[in-house]
């Protein structure tokens, strides 16, 4: 026989037949992956047709959504054992001779065992997609667009109509998408992690750490460092879901929950939060490719004869180490607080034990503590820089106005008198589709734009300052003592440079004031909140949920005509878009009336809104002189009796809040002041500034033991919102603050000298 | 031909095998010798294609090894483990082994089968240690390759196998000219089987030659002599092994036949033997002139 080298026969490919034996061997475990597959999509999809054909009204029945979970979870974690089984070489000594003495190249195993991989995983899944697919089919054939009588309200009958299967549909499809390139990380990330390991105890605990700890060392990071006082307003969410949901196994599933909870419950914060399907496959996809290229360079560079080692390349296992030291370190802090001994010991505790593992020893183990003091004080420092800094000044950025295009605002408003329902949440990306829906203005004109961003300044600004309490916000409230709203004030820029930036404030600092006053009644602000509030009521015109409201009377709205809910939301939206500066911050309304609309949004109409109350009054709607005198009196010895009525004089006044301003009967500012003295005071005698905070700002004043027919007559013409260039008395009363117009101030002279210093007994309500 | 030149492998910085060169030609029969930890199974599996070297070069008929499926088709490599066979029936081994050899012949495998009687279609792991071993070697032998490399193969085997696995071996070198390496602690059997053998210790080569020209270049000789006699007496020899029991002088010396005489001679013995060694006890012999005492200890360190 010559010694040349044959030539490969044509049809020879010892690749495939690598890859057929593999796929062979894991032919059981396929087996039960596509069981498990089959328990999912297409029982769900049956359970649906049966339910809806049987007139059950209901989709899924829930046991079937459990079984789905339950066996696609186990289906999901079936890759590992795939994965391992296909690269046990890697790890088992005994396999290496057999495998890599095969006349392939490394290049050619390595494809061969991590494609088979693949498809000994991904196949069962595709299969069960194929029958899950048909049923949806037949399904959308057969129900979809037809009119089946599932539910019957006796009242208003009516017929759903079927569009579940193309509801399911959608579902489905973002479902397989983010399903099978979530199998595809999973897969690719344990192959990564046996490059990494050389023994199957590594192999495994390695596989379950980064798993883990990838996303979770992220998201404690991030938490750890945007829950600092020094970094506020920002809010990255978004940006951290969107890295989450990308850099690992678990990523998928996050974005695959989010994506399910947005299409049920279509919440505008949870939408917005949710990437986009397809940016996000792309990222995935990106970040799977990094993985495959990192597995194989490490495959292809690894040794033979390094099996059995812990590991071989420690890079890994530092680290895992670090993310796990930096995990527990941050959720320990957590728990007990910062500066606690526990949060350096508990993290040390368990890096030594996996290093003396590792190690299989003690040797060297100085180098254990030597690294793990490198990563406590390289993070130490990092927060500290970024505490110090606000995150590298992140948190004090202010655009410059010019580079501003557009900004997105969620804020109702200083008075709630446009709608008192505020904006709440943060707007991570808004959804501009959706702006009035959610109540988010989009400003455009260059001099709202400029007082937002010196609004954002002066809140930069006052955050800067030492100490909380030097600052005095301002807050809107109701009339109604029972619904207190904290203003937010969400910015999401749009600069010329196609570039976002956003921010969310609670409680702004008194300095803001002037230019919100401006915003607020500003010609683009009025006309979109007057947008809001036509489109409120007639979104809830079909419904019997629209009634006035008077203090504690109250009158439903019975005329659900379609005419009259047209009529009655041009008449409020006029009159928001007429109402001048003078008429929003100097109400001279003598009742305070409130249009509650739907499920529960609140609509203020006083004597300001002259077409609302003729339209109401006209139909009856609004109360009588002797009703509305009637409830006063009510109140005043209410008020006496149980709840407390106290003066201020302007002078007094001005020694709680050491303010200057015009008297501004937003009063939260007193109460936010009374809290700032309430805290010294507090510190001095050992007391809580919660124990001090109102009694401490109701001493300043004088209290009124008994109800005269001035005090009366004070409380029926002060006002809860009253802007004046002139020193005015001020009122608590009912658990608000309210303003006496300085045209009233000889008469609340004389009730302020009727009062006394002296905290009288109050009887409390059982 | 197998070709390795200024080979050097280490594990962890640690050198297993130190500047090798070894010439085995095609067709023969090549045995690896050498103490436990000696690098023998180092080197079949660098000639696998398994392992690759830090320095020198491996070559098979000109071409490199490593990373090759070229050259790795023409090796066979039966390592002295059977665990990684698992539930494989003999069937499954052959059906796997036979889509990575070109030229696997079913014939030959089944007619190996059957002289062995082994069953196809019984799991492996029912099979006993021997059985698995000749299994695999009944596999090896029916890949049909060039180059069969074999570490500790018959160990497991029971003496009729081990002459019937040896008769195959040579079969096959005979019809297709194999060239088969074998690493053994059995030297009676590489005595047998083998034409060269390469004595290996600490990463070294001590040496490498023909079996025969082995035995010739290395004697035992018992002597009496008149006068008493010190090792340093036969400093001109190349001395392995000085030992005298009572009157009886024992000397282990390599080198030519007649020169060794004459010298002998010279020291007027009253008695003289020259006796052939077998390849056990040059081993030992060996060895024990490297510093490896048959009593356990490594005399070097």
């Amino acid at each position: 026989m010559t010694s040349t080298a044959p030539t490969l026969k044509t049809n020879f490919n010892p690749s495939l037949h690598n890859g057929k034996i593999n796929v062979r061997n894991n032919r059981y475990i396929s087996i039960i992956i596509l069981i498990m597959h089959l328990l999912a999509g297409p029982c769900l999809a049956i359970s649906a047709m049966f339910n809806i054909s049987s007139g059950i009204d209901k989709n899924f029945d829930d046991a079937f959504v459990l079984i789905a979970l339950f066996t696609t979870g186990i289906a999901g974690v079936a890759g590992i054992f795939i994965a391992f089984s296909n690269f046990k070489y890697m790890y088992n000594k005994s396999y290496v001779d057999m495998n890599l003495s095969n006349p392939m190249t490394k290049k050619q195993k390595f494809l061969s065992d991590y494609i088979s991989g693949l498809v000994s995983y991904a196949g069962p899944f595709l299969i069960s997609n194929v029958i899950t697919w048909t049923l949806i089919l037949i399904g959308h054939l057969t129900f979809d667009g037809n009119t089946y009588m599932i539910g019957a309200d006796p009242i208003n009958a009516y017929e759903y109509y079927c569009t579940f299967f193309s509801e399911f549909a959608e579902f489905c499809a973002t479902a397989n998408i983010a399903g099978l390139l979530t199998m595809i990380m999973l897969y690719t990330v344990t192959v990564l992690t046996i490059s990494c390991c050389g023994s199957l105890f590594e192999t495994v605990l390695y596989t379950i750490i980064v798993n883990a700890a990838i996303p979770l060392v992220v998201l404690l990071i991030y938490v750890n460092i945007f829950s600092s006082e020094t970094i506020y307003g920002t809010n990255y969410d978004h940006i951290l879901l969107f890295i989450e949901t990308l850099i690992a196994p678990l990523g998928g599933i996050i974005f695959l929950v989010y994506h399910t909870e947005a299409i049920g419950n279509n919440s505008n914060d949870l939408f917005n939060l949710c990437p986009d399907t397809l940016p996000w496959a792309i990222g995935y996809i990106i970040f799977t490719a990094i993985y495959f290229v990192i597995a194989y360079q490490l495959y292809k560079r690894r040794k033979a004869e390094q099996v059995s080692k812990p590991f071989i390349y420690r890079g890994m296992f530092h680290f895992c180490m670090i993310c796990t030291a930096l995990c527990l370190m941050i959720l320990v802090k957590e728990i007990v607080g910062s500066g606690n001994l526990s949060t350096v010991i508990i993290p040390f505790v368990a890096y030594f034990v996996l290093y003396v593992i590792s190690n299989r020893g003690f040797k060297k183990i100085w180098k254990c503590i030597v690294q793990y003091i490198a990563v406590v004080a390289i993070f130490i420092g990092f927060m500290f820089v970024s505490d110090s800094t606000g995150f590298f000044g992140v948190a004090k950025k202010v655009p410059d106005a010019n580079n501003v295009e557009r900004i997105y605002l969620g804020y109702s408003g200083l008075q709630g008198i446009y709608t008192t329902n505020n904006f709440s949440g943060t707007l991570n990306s808004p959804n501009k589709e959706n702006t009035s829906e959610n109540f988010i203005y989009e400003i455009t004109s260059p001099e709202n734009i400029e007082r937002i961003v010196n609004i954002h300044q002066a809140i930069v600004n006052d955050k800067s300052k030492d100490s909380a309490y030097d600052s005095t916000y301002i807050s809107p409230y109701n009339l109604y003592e029972d619904y207190y709203i904290t203003s937010s004030f969400s910015i999401y820029y749009e600069m010329k440079n196609g570039t976002t930036m956003t921010r969310t404030y609670h409680g702004l600092p008194v300095e803001c004031l002037d230019e919100l006053m401006a915003l607020d009644v500003s010609e683009e602000y009025k006309a979109q909140a007057a947008d809001f509030s036509k489109n409120l009521i007639l979104e809830w015109s079909d419904e019997t949920h629209i009634e006035v409201i008077l203090s504690s009377k109250s009158n439903l709205i019975t005329d659900i005509k379609p005419e009259f809910h047209e009529k009655l939301a041009a008449a409020y939206s006029n009159d928001i878009r007429n109402l001048t500066a003078e008429q929003y911050f100097r109400s001279t309304a003598k009742s305070r009336y409130m249009l509650t609309v739907g499920t529960g949004y609140l609509l203020r109409v006083n004597e300001n809104f002259p077409e609302t109350m003729k339209l109401l009054s006209e139909n009856g709607y609004l109360f009588s002189e002797a009703e509305i005198n009637t409830l006063k009196t009510d109140e005043a010895v209410r008020l006496i009796d149980h709840e407390g009525y106290v003066i201020f004089s302007p002078e007094d006044y001005k020694a709680l809040t050491g303010l200057e301003l015009s008297y501004y009967g937003i009063g939260h500012s007193m109460y936010w002041n009374s809290h700032k003295i309430a805290a010294n005071e507090a510190k001095e005698n050992g007391m809580t500034d919660e124990e001090t905070g109102y009694d401490t700002m109701l001493k300043y004043g004088k209290y009124i033991t008994k109800m005269s027919e001035e005090a009366l007559e004070l409380y029926s013409v002060c006002y809860s919102r009253y802007i004046a260039e002139e020193p005015c008395y001020t009122i608590y009363a009912d658990g608000e603050l309210y303003t006496v117009p300085y045209e009233y101030s000889e008469l609340a002279e004389k009730v302020y000298l009727s009062g006394t210093s002296t905290k009288p007994e109050y009887e409390y309500y059982d | 031909m197998i070709e390795l030149t200024g080979v050097t492998k280490k594990f962890d910085d640690v050198p297993v095998l130190n500047d090798i060169t070894l010439k085995i030609e095609s067709g023969t029969a090549y045995g690896l010798l050498g103490s436990n930890g000696a690098g023998k199974s180092t080197i079949l599996r660098l000639l696998s294609g398994i392992y690759s070297a830090e320095d020198g070069t491996i070559k098979i008929d000109g071409e490199d090894i490593y990373d090759k499926p070229n050259a790795k088709q023409r090796v066979f490599f039966i390592n002295d483990e059977t665990v990684q066979f698992g539930n494989m029936t003999l069937k499954e081994l052959k059906n796997y082994y036979k889509g990575f050899y070109p030229n696997f012949s079913e014939d030959i495998f089944e007619k190996l089968r059957k002289k062995i009687n082994l069953p196809i279609d019984k799991s492996m792991n029912k099979f006993s240690k021997g059985m698995k071993r000749q299994a695999v070697v009944i596999t090896g032998l029916a890949s049909c390759c060039d180059y069969l490399l074999l570490d500790e193969a018959f160990d497991g085997l029971d003496p009729a196998m081990r002459i019937i696995v040896k008769h195959m071996l040579v079969d096959a070198m005979l019809d297709r000219n194999l060239t088969t390496i074998i690493s053994s602690h059995n030297l009676k059997e590489i005595n047998e089987i083998c034409d060269s053998a390469a004595l290996l210790h600490n990463g070294k080569i001590i040496f490498d030659c023909e079996l025969d020209s082995l035995h010739r270049n290395i004697h035992k000789i018992q002597a009496v002599f008149y006068a008493p006699v010190k090792k340093e007496d036969f400093a001109e020899l190349d001395l392995l092994h000085f030992e005298q029991v009572q009157s009886i002088t024992y000397l282990i010396v390599k080198g030519d036949e007649g020169k060794i005489k004459e010298c002998i001679n010279s020291k007027s013995p009253t008695v003289f033997d020259l006796i052939p060694l077998t390849l056990e006890e040059i081993f030992i012999y060996e060895m024990e002139g490297m510093g490896y005492d048959v009593n356990g200890t490594n005399t070097e360190n």
